[in-house]
């Protein structure tokens, strides 16, 4: 099957990497990138960090700088987003009255932010962050604030609250779970994270939110307790969901919240794909749809789908990893972690790894990717317990 | 031309990294099968130590986010970084240290 016409309906990092990949396997059909953003596909992790901090430029967060999507022959719609998908006459609906027709329909519209029901959620002074936009509004704010509470330590906001306290403002953080990236790490990992924060004089708080206060601007946080805490700034970080809506009369199965879809980006439409926040994918191991939610993920997931929408084999999948930056620590992890695996804690403290059954399943690292990269290298592999525990037995290089 | 010399430099053991302070500028310095190569330690990416990173033959390999240089010659090999470092020339003697872009 030659791929023909290609529309990729989302246009962040994983609809930009699958409508490179198809160019640079040599799909040399139309291709259209459709984003529902004004901005050209933009690098998103910088947003919570470097950006935030007014410390690189836009130009700074182009995925593919250097090179312009017109002359890589890709079509780009900014500010157009999608409304509806007919599977039977291969039809996208775009919110401004148009429709475009496709021989190959790549889905890769993203998150977008939960908003919890919150009273005051609406009142100035109370910011999200997902998008360019919201990251400018949010700096603008944060050059005038002086009390910022974040709502939610996940990774968003535990390095919102970095940023903002490396700004200069008095930072709290406050989330029901019992610390920050809880549900993204361990009870250890989130304890070091913790000492980041609190090391920089960031109070952060295990509580429930019950309103945002203020009279036509943000003024308090009230928690649950009672306590009431005062704030100019509100940053509200409480995860997002899969942005499917426009899928929903298509026939196409949904699944974890997603489009379920095979490890190649496969849903249950031939003609349609999915990568990136999007993307369900099922695995054998587990037996189960998984969606991840991380920067490489969606990177390679949309390179994924390139291959399968030319009908190739992609080539073998890395090992997929996340990190977090916060004040100047950097935290990596790759692979999943489970409570029961056995726990070795490399000397110094900077490696931590999980094996099950001698297999190494995860790692992370604490301001080390140096002994996470070669760590990288042994996931799945059998691994000596004893030689892990031993100073000076480095791991070999990842070659 | 600028050249800066550094005293009591202990070069790093075969396939290792060092930092040292070159003037105003910060050098990753690694050692390639006995031969000395440096570039500036900033990678163009997003500002992280390369010198914490990794030296693969001539593979410099930086920590935070995987970027891929060439220490003989700053060039971009693969990951994220869109722009080369810039890249010293260095010359060893005894543990005096003499470096010049």
């Amino acid at each position: 099957m030659t791929a023909g016409q290609v529309v990729i309906v989302g246009a962040g990092l994983a609809g930009a990497a699958a409508a490179h990949e198809l160019r640079r396997l040599g799909h040399d059909g139309p291709v259209t990138l459709i984003g529902a953003e004004a901005h050209a596909p933009y690098e998103r992790p910088p947003l919570s960090k470097a950006y935030l901090a007014g410390t690189i430029a836009p130009d700074r967060l182009d995925v593919y700088p250097g090179v312009t999507y017109d002359e890589l022959g890709i079509t780009l719609r900014t500010g157009v987003g999608a409304t509806g998908l007919s599977t039977d006459r291969r039809e996208v609906q775009l919110d401004d009255g148009d429709a475009i027709g496709y021989d190959i329909l790549i889905v890769a519209t993203g998150s977008a932010n939960l908003r919890p029901p919150i009273p005051g959620l609406d009142l100035p002074g109370v910011h999200q962050l997902r998008t360019r936009d919201e990251a400018d509004a949010l700096r603008d704010a944060a050059s005038t604030a002086s009390q910022a509470v974040l709502v939610g330590t996940g990774l968003v906001g535990s390095e919102t609250a970095a940023t903002l306290r490396t700004l200069g403002l008095t930072v709290t953080a406050v989330d029901a779970l019992p610390g920050p990236l809880w549900a993204q790490t361990t009870p250890m990992l989130s304890d070091r994270v913790r000492s980041w924060h609190t090391g920089h004089g960031v109070q952060l708080l295990s509580a429930s939110v019950a309103a945002l206060e203020g009279a036509g601007q943000v003024e308090a946080v009230r928690l649950t307790d009672g306590t009431v805490l005062p704030a100019d700034l509100v940053v509200v970080g409480v995860g997002a969901r899969p942005d499917v809506r426009w899928l929903a009369d298509s026939g196409v199965l949904l699944a974890a919240g997603g489009v379920a879809v095979d490890a190649g980006g496969r849903s249950s439409d031939p003609r349609v794909l999915a990568a990136g926040d999007v993307a369900a994918v099922w695995r054998e191991q587990g037996g189960s749809h998984l969606r991840v939610e991380h920067y490489n993920a969606a990177r390679a997931q949309g390179q994924r789908v390139a291959y399968a929408a030319m009908g190739l084999a992609a080539p073998d999948e890395d090992p997929s990893w996340w990190w977090t930056e916060q004040y100047e620590h950097v935290l990596h992890v790759a692979g999943e972690i489970h409570p029961d695996d056995d726990v070795i804690v490399r000397p110094g403290g900077a490696l931590v790894c999980y094996l099950r059954l001698g297999v190494l399943q995860a790692v992370a690292a604490l301001d080390n990717g140096r002994e996470f990269r070669r760590a990288l290298a042994l996931l799945g592999q059998a691994v000596d317990p004893e030689a892990l525990k031993t100073a000076g037995t480095a791991l070999p290089k990842a070659g | 031309m600028t050249t800066e010399r550094i005293a009591s430099f202990i070069a790093p053991a075969p396939g290792e990294l060092t930092v040292v302070e070159a003037g105003d500028t910060v050098l990753a310095v690694g050692n390639v099968d006995g031969t000395l190569h440096a570039v500036e330690d900033e990678c163009t990416h997003a500002q992280c130590s390369l010198s914490e990173g990794d030296l693969e033959g001539t593979t410099l390999i930086c920590p935070c986010h995987f970027g891929r240089f060439d220490i003989t010659t700053g060039a971009v090999l693969g990951g994220p970084p869109a722009s080369p470092v810039r890249s010293w020339k260095v010359v060893l003697e005894g543990t005096d240290l003499t470096v010049t872009s």
